[in-house]
């Protein structure tokens, strides 16, 4: 199965004045913000999170379904937003997964994980993550691991390795997991992907802010 | 006349091992590369290093404000002491005077923990940070900022360098403004900080 995973940060709504229009919402993909105007260019990026399954989306099924519920254009506007590498294909095979893997990391959202499970065999606890006082998610171990453990990790196939280091198993067999149709770290917006840092070329002179384009607007 | 350092929390929340009745349970904190364990009394002096959301704009939090706080919700005042002291030997606290902040600011990174949700159409200075569709909190334009780009500069004190030059401020002047507006950030658990990569957790 080939899927899309959404790529950014999502940094939301921008108003240029008082009362006025959202003008697009902004997300962040590696040093650059990528503005998305009108309501179909998010909802595709947004959808791309999950279309109804709790793991990563089928791309053959997220394009149905955006043409389903925008129209023709949505189809276009998919294929552009993977040329602008706010959507990421991967097909089923592990070089690719491992190229995907190597070429962006992973990022928590939210916090306060707990064992919904206490008391049960390792195999069969769940752990919540949660927000606001509500269960966003709830995962298994390695996905919780894998979770905790990737803000320190330069990419997600690092994560993975660290994850197998600390529990036991093979890096590929976390990289699976991920990939697996149970995984709600990304539908459920407790994590996000982006494209791994790079120390050595900060500061950029052309990274956008909030401030640059309150300024601009 | 001296002022207290403000005192911030450290390290990312990994859950809870167990559950919180038995006394086995354990709290994971990671510190950079360093996972830690806590007993729940220990975590609950570093959580409440968080600051609570009512007391982000009286509460300057400091040591003394802290085991305060710890000795209002029942501990012992040397046990809060100790529980403080550990801590910040671990790492796992981190005292700040904020009119020399660049050591740590140097030392440490931001990074977020909740959705941007954009700025406000009533009031576009403001931008809110929360769950989608439901704001948690609203943060003034330039702390957003920071906030953005948080997880891609090295630094706090990187991150203040290019905050600096977009407003057009001194940079020892946009740390004091970013210093005393963190518990905002961390009292709704919008961002955590954590050491520099490759960094080491200094006291």
């Amino acid at each position: 199965m080939t899927v899309v995973f959404p790529i950014g940060q999502l940094l939301g709504a921008f108003h240029p004045g008082p009362g006025e229009e959202s003008a697009y919402q902004r997300i962040r993909l590696g040093d650059a913000t990528l503005p998305l105007y009108g309501t179909v260019e998010f909802q595709v990026w947004a959808l791309a999170h999950g279309v109804g399954s709790g793991g990563p989306t089928d791309l053959d099924s997220f394009k149905k379904i955006v043409t389903d519920r925008f129209g023709v254009e949505a189809d276009v506007i998919a294929d552009e937003l993977i040329q602008a590498g706010a959507l990421a294909v991967v097909t089923d095979d592990v070089p690719a997964r491992m190229d995907f893997a190597n070429a962006h990391c992973l990022r928590p959202l939210l916090s306060a994980a707990a064992p919904t499970t206490p008391g049960a065999a390792p195999a069969d606890q769940r752990f919540a993550i949660a927000g606001m006082g509500m269960v966003v998610a709830t995962v298994d171990i390695v996905l919780l691991d894998l979770w905790w453990l990737c803000g320190a990790a330069p990419t997600l196939w690092s994560a993975c390795q660290r994850v197998a280091s600390t529990n036991g198993g093979a890096p590929l067999e976390i990289l699976d997991h991920f990939f697996a149709s149970e995984n709600p770290l990304i539908t459920r917006n407790v994590a996000y992907l982006d494209l791994p840092r790079d120390p050595a070329a900060f500061p950029r002179p052309t990274a956008a802010s909030c401030a640059e384009a309150t300024r601009e607007a | 006349m001296s002022i207290d350092p403000i005192i911030f929390p450290i390290g990312q929340f990994g859950g809870t091992t167990g559950a919180a009745d038995d006394p086995a349970t354990r709290c994971r904190i990671r510190l950079g590369d360093r996972l830690l364990m806590l007993d729940f009394d220990r975590f609950r002096t570093w959580a409440q290093a968080h600051g609570s959301i009512d007391r982000i704009r009286p509460v300057r939090l400091t040591r003394p404000a802290l085991v305060d706080q710890l000795v209002e919700g029942g501990d012992e005042r040397a046990t809060a002491q100790e529980a403080v002291t550990e801590l910040a030997a671990l790492g796992l606290l981190a005292e700040v005077d904020s009119a020399d902040a660049r050591p740590f600011a140097a030392g440490h990174r931001l990074a977020p923990l909740m959705l941007g949700l954009g700025n406000s159409a009533v009031d576009p200075g403001m931008y809110e940070l929360g769950l989608f569709d439901q704001p948690m909190i609203a943060i003034p334009r330039a702390l957003c900022s920071l906030w953005e780009w948080s997880d891609r500069v090295p630094s706090l004190w990187a991150g203040c360098l290019w905050l600096a030059a977009v407003e057009e401020q001194p940079p020892q002047q946009t740390l004091r403004y970013i210093i005393e507006a963190l518990h905002g950030l961390l009292a709704a658990n919008a961002a955590y900080l954590d050491v520099v990569d490759g960094g080491t957790a200094a006291p």
